[in-house]
C-alpha cells in the first residue's frame, strides 16, 4: 500500500511538471519534424535526386571545351542530372553562397592545351563544399574520377594510334584517321552505360528512405526527451531517498515507482504529438505504406521502456548538471550517429556498424524498423530486455549508494 | 582570476565531469581507428567465372584495391553473390563475363556498344544508377584500348606491330590521374577526409556550445543555492563570464586534442585563433540566452531545440546556404564556414563585438532596479 502511495505522490508531482514538459516535447517534436523535412528535401538524400546546377568559370566560348559541354548537355546520359551555366568567378562564388548552384568548376586557360598535348598537368578545380563536406561533395569527387578516366583513356587511344601510324603507316592520312577514331570514341563514350545490362529482381530494399528517417526522427525525439525532462530529475529532493528508506520504501521500490511515473510521462509526451501527426496526415500517408497509428504506438512501447530506463540511469548516476548535459549529448548524438540515425548504418565500416547496432540507439532502430516492415527481431528484443535490466539495476545501485552516503 | 581557479578546482573535483571530458578524445580515437576499416555508401558484390589472370579477374582486383565511396565484396560463385543481394548484404551485384577481352574486341570491330557486363539489383534507384557509371568507366578504358588496336589493324597494311608493342605504347602514352582538383572557396585543396569522419569536427563544435549552456545551468543552480546573493546583480555577469571561461577553456583543450587525433590541425595558429573566437562567441551567445531565460527549466527546454537547430543549419551534414542571417546566429555556423571560407573571420569579429554589447545591455536591463 505504501508503495502505491509513493507512486501516486510521484505521479502528482509529475502532473504539476507536465505543464512545462508538454510544450517542450511539442517544440522538440516540431523541430525534429522540420529537421527531417530539410534532410529529405534539401539534404544528402535530395542531393541524389535533383538535377545539379553547376557553374563553369573560364573561357569556354568558341573552344573545343564549349563544344564538349554542349555535347554533354544534349547527347550524354548525364544531361538528366547536370546543367552547366557559364559565369564569372565572382558570380559563381555569389551563386554558390546563395545556394543557386550546387558547385562550380574553374577551367584554367591552358587546360585545353595541356589536354591536347597529353600532359594533363593542369587540372580543372571545382568547389563543391563549404565548411564540412556533405555526401554530395563525396559523390562529386567520385564523378570527377569517372570523367577523368573516360577522357584519359580516349586520349590514350588516339595518341597511341597516332604514334603507331607515325612509325608504321602512312602519316599523310593521319588527320582523316584521327577524326575517324575520335568520332568512334565519342560514340563509345556517349553509349558507355550500355556496356552493362541491368536486371532488377523486383525485391523490396527494405524500408524506403522516408520510412527509415521517420523511424530515426521519432527515436531521436525519444532519446533527446531525456534532456527536456531535466526538470523532472533535477528538482528531486536529495534527502527524500533517505527519508523514504526510513519509512520502509527501499532503494529498489523508490527507483521502480519513480521510473514507472517517468515512463508514463514519456509515453504521454511521445504518443500525443505522434497521434496529432497520425490524424493530420491520414495514418501517416507520407510514409507510402499501410501502417496504422496504433501499430506505431504499440511498437514504441517496448522501446520507450528501454529508453526511459536509460534516461533514469543517467540522471541517477551523473547528478552534476554540466556533466549530465554533456554526457546526454554525447550519448544521444554519438550513439545515434553510429547507429545510422543521420547516415544509414550501411555507410559505416563493419566494426562501427556492429557497435552501432548493439547500442541502445541501434537496438531501438532495429526494433522500430522491424515493426514497420511487420518483421520480428529476436536479437533486438533480447538486447532490449538486457538493457532495461542493466539500466534499472544500476539505478538501484546508485540510489542505494546515495542513501548510504546520506546516512553516513 | 582566483575565483576562476577556484571554480576550475570545484569542477575538476567532480569525477563525472572529468570523465565526460576525457571520454571525447577516446571516442574520437576509437572512431579514427575504425575509420581505417573498409566502408562505402553503397556495397557492390563482384563475381566473374573467368580464370585468374584474365581481364575480368584483373578488373575485379582493381575494384577491390581502389579507394572509393563504394565498397566491394568479391564472391566465388554467382549464387553466393545473388544470395548476398537478396539477403541485403550487398546493394548490387556486378558480373563480368568469362572472356571480356574477346567481347570487347568484337565491339571494337563492329564499332558498336552492347552489354558485356551484367548488373543485378533488387530495385534500381538514383544511387545505383550512379554506381553503374563507375562500372562502365572501368570497362571503357579496355574498350578504348581495343578500339585503338582495331584502328591500327584497319589502317595499317601489312607491317602491324606485335600485340605486346601495341600494349606497351598504349601504357606509355596514356596518362592516368585526376583531371579535377577539389577546392574550398578560399582556394585551399580538399584533403579528401573520410566521409563519415567529416562531421565529427562539426559535432564537437556543437558539443562546445553545449558546454557553454552547461556553464549557464551551473550558474543558475549556484544562484538558486544563494551563492551569488552577496554580489550586486549588475556585477554577476562578470562571474558568469568567468564561469564560461573556465568551462569553455576545458572544452577547448579537449576540442583541440580531439582535432589533433582527427588529424585536422594542419595550420595550428589559424585553428587556435578561430577556436578562441568560437569560444568567445559561444560565451556571449550562451550568456544572452541565460539573461533572456530566467529559469533553469527554460534553458533545459532550449538545449535540445538548439542542438537540433545547429545540426540542421550548420554545415555539418547538410549544407544549407539559404538562411544565412538566421544561421549566422549559431556560433558553429560561422566557425565551420571560416575554416575554409573567405570573409567569415570578419563576421566572427562582428559577432563578438555585437555579442558583448548585447550581454552588457541585457544585463543592465535585467538589473536596472
Amino acid at each position: 500500500m505504501r508503495y502505491v502511495k509513493y507512486f501516486s505522490v510521484q505521479l502528482k508531482r509529475t502532473l504539476k511538471l507536465a505543464v512545462g514538459v508538454f510544450p517542450t516535447a511539442m517544440l522538440l517534436f516540431a523541430c525534429l519534424g522540420a529537421a527531417a523535412w530539410f534532410l529529405l528535401n534539401q539534404g544528402p538524400l535530395a542531393e541524389r535526386q535533383q538535377k545539379y546546377q553547376i557553374g563553369v568559370v573560364g573561357k569556354i566560348d568558341d573552344t573545343y571545351l564549349g563544344f564538349g559541354i554542349y555535347a554533354i548537355q544534349t547527347l550524354d546520359v548525364s544531361r538528366f542530372m547536370v546543367d552547366f551555366i557559364p559565369m564569372t568567378e565572382e558570380e559563381a562564388q555569389q551563386a554558390f553562397r546563395n545556394d543557386s548552384i550546387a558547385a562550380y568548376v574553374k577551367v584554367p586557360e591552358d587546360f585545353l592545351d595541356s589536354l591536347i598535348y597529353g600532359r594533363n598537368d593542369v587540372p580543372i578545380s571545382y568547389v563543391a563544399s563549404e565548411g564540412q563536406k556533405g555526401i554530395g561533395g563525396y559523390l562529386m569527387d567520385e564523378l570527377a574520377v569517372v570523367v577523368s578516366r573516360l577522357v584519359t583513356s580516349a586520349q590514350g587511344s588516339i595518341y597511341s594510334f597516332q604514334d603507331v601510324v607515325y612509325d608504321y603507316g602512312d602519316a599523310s592520312q593521319l588527320g582523316e584517321w584521327t577524326d575517324e577514331i575520335n568520332l568512334q570514341l565519342i560514340e563509345e563514350v556517349l553509349a558507355r552505360t550500355k556496356l552493362a545490362e541491368l536486371t532488377e529482381l523486383g525485391l523490396s530494399k527494405g524500408l524506403l528512405i522516408r520510412q527509415y528517417y521517420f523511424c530515426a526522427v521519432v527515436l531521436l525525439f525519444c532519446f533527446l526527451f531525456g534532456i527536456s525532462s531535466a526538470s523532472f530529475f533535477l528538482k528531486r529532493n536529495e534527502d527524500l531517498g533517505k527519508w523514504m528508506k526510513m519509512r520502509g520504501i527501499g532503494a529498489a521500490a523508490q527507483v521502480l515507482c519513480e521510473y514507472g511515473v517517468y515512463l508514463l510521462m514519456m509515453m504521454a509526451c511521445v504518443f500525443l504529438p505522434l497521434t496529432v501527426v497520425g490524424i493530420a496526415t491520414k495514418s501517416f500517408a507520407f510514409l507510402m505504406t499501410k501502417i496504422y497509428l496504433d501499430e506505431i504506438l504499440m511498437a514504441l512501447v517496448p522501446i520507450l521502456i528501454m529508453i526511459s530506463a536509460m534516461h533514469f540511469m543517467i540522471y541517477e548516476t551523473v547528478r552534476n548538471p554540466v556533466a549530465n548535459l554533456l554526457l546526454q549529448f554525447l550519448g544521444v548524438i554519438g550513439m545515434g550517429y553510429v547507429s545510422g540515425y543521420i547516415y544509414p548504418a550501411s555507410f559505416f565500416p563493419e566494426g562501427i556498424a556492429f557497435v552501432g547496432s548493439i547500442l541502445p540507439t541501434g537496438v531501438a532502430l532495429e526494433r522500430f524498423s522491424s515493426a514497420m516492415l511487420d518483421e520480428r527481431s529476436g536479437m533486438a528484443f533480447g538486447l532490449g530486455c538486457l538493457y532495461v535490466i542493466v539500466f534499472l539495476a544500476l539505478s538501484v545501485l546508485m540510489r542505494k549508494r546515495m542513501i548510504e552516503r546520506e546516512n553516513g | 582570476m582566483v575565483w576562476c581557479l577556484l571554480t576550475e578546482k570545484r569542477l575538476l573535483k567532480k569525477i563525472s565531469y572529468v570523465a565526460v571530458l576525457l571520454i571525447v578524445p577516446f571516442l574520437v580515437f576509437g572512431l579514427r581507428q575504425a575509420a581505417s576499416q573498409e566502408a562505402g555508401m553503397v556495397t557492390i558484390g563482384l563475381y566473374t567465372p573467368a580464370e585468374e589472370g584474365s581481364l575480368s579477374d584483373a578488373l575485379l582486383d582493381r575494384f577491390m584495391e581502389e579507394k572509393s565511396v563504394l565498397r566491394f565484396l568479391r564472391y566465388e560463385t554467382e549464387d553466393e553473390a545473388i544470395k548476398a543481394l537478396t539477403g541485403k548484404t550487398v546493394d548490387a551485384v556486378w558480373i563480368l563475363p568469362e572472356d571480356l577481352e574477346g567481347e570487347l574486341v568484337k565491339l571494337a570491330e563492329k564499332g558498336t556498344v552492347k552489354p558485356v557486363a551484367r548488373v543485378v539489383e533488387r530495385e534500381d534507384d538514383v544511387a545505383l544508377t550512379f554506381t553503374r557509371e563507375v562500372l562502365c568507366s572501368r570497362i571503357f578504358p579496355e574498350l578504348a584500348y581495343q578500339t585503338y588496336v582495331e584502328y591500327v589493324n584497319r589502317k595499317i597494311d601489312g607491317n602491324v606491330p606485335e600485340k605486346e608493342e601495341l600494349l606497351e605504347r598504349f601504357e606509355r602514352i596514356q596518362r592516368t590521374g585526376n583531371l579535377f582538383q577539389a577546392e574550398y572557396l578560399d582556394g585551399t585543396e580538399d584533403t579528401g577526409e573520410n566521409y563519415f569522419m567529416a562531421p565529427i569536427r562539426g559535432l564537437l563544435a556543437i558539443w562546445l556550445v553545449l558546454s557553454g549552456f552547461a556553464g549557464i545551468l551551473y550558474q543558475k543552480q549556484d544562484e538558486t543555492n544563494g551563492l551569488f546573493d552577496a554580489i550586486p546583480g549588475r556585477k554577476r555577469i562578470l562571474y558568469s563570464f568567468g564561469l564560461q571561461a573556465v568551462v569553455l577553456f576545458n572544452g577547448g583543450v579537449i576540442y583541440l586534442t580531439a582535432c589533433k587525433i582527427l588529424g585536422v590541425l594542419d595550420h595550428f595558429g589559424r585553428e587556435l585563433m578561430l577556436l578562441l573566437l568560437l569560444l568567445v562567441m559561444i560565451a556571449f551567445f550562451c550568456n544572452v540566452i541565460g539573461l533572456l531565460v530566467k529559469r533553469m527549466e527554460g534553458i533545459g527546454v532550449l538545449i535540445p531545440v538548439m542542438t537540433l537547430l545547429m545540426i540542421a543549419f550548420c554545415p555539418i551534414f547538410i549544407n544549407l546556404r539559404k538562411y544565412g542571417a538566421l544561421q549566422s546566429l549559431l556560433p558553429p555556423y560561422l566557425y565551420l564556414k571560416a575554416l575554409h571560407g573567405v570573409g567569415y573571420l570578419k563576421y566572427m569579429g562582428i559577432y563578438v563585438v555585437a555579442g558583448f554589447f548585447a550581454c552588457v545591455l541585457l544585463n543592465q536591463i535585467k538589473y536596472r532596479r
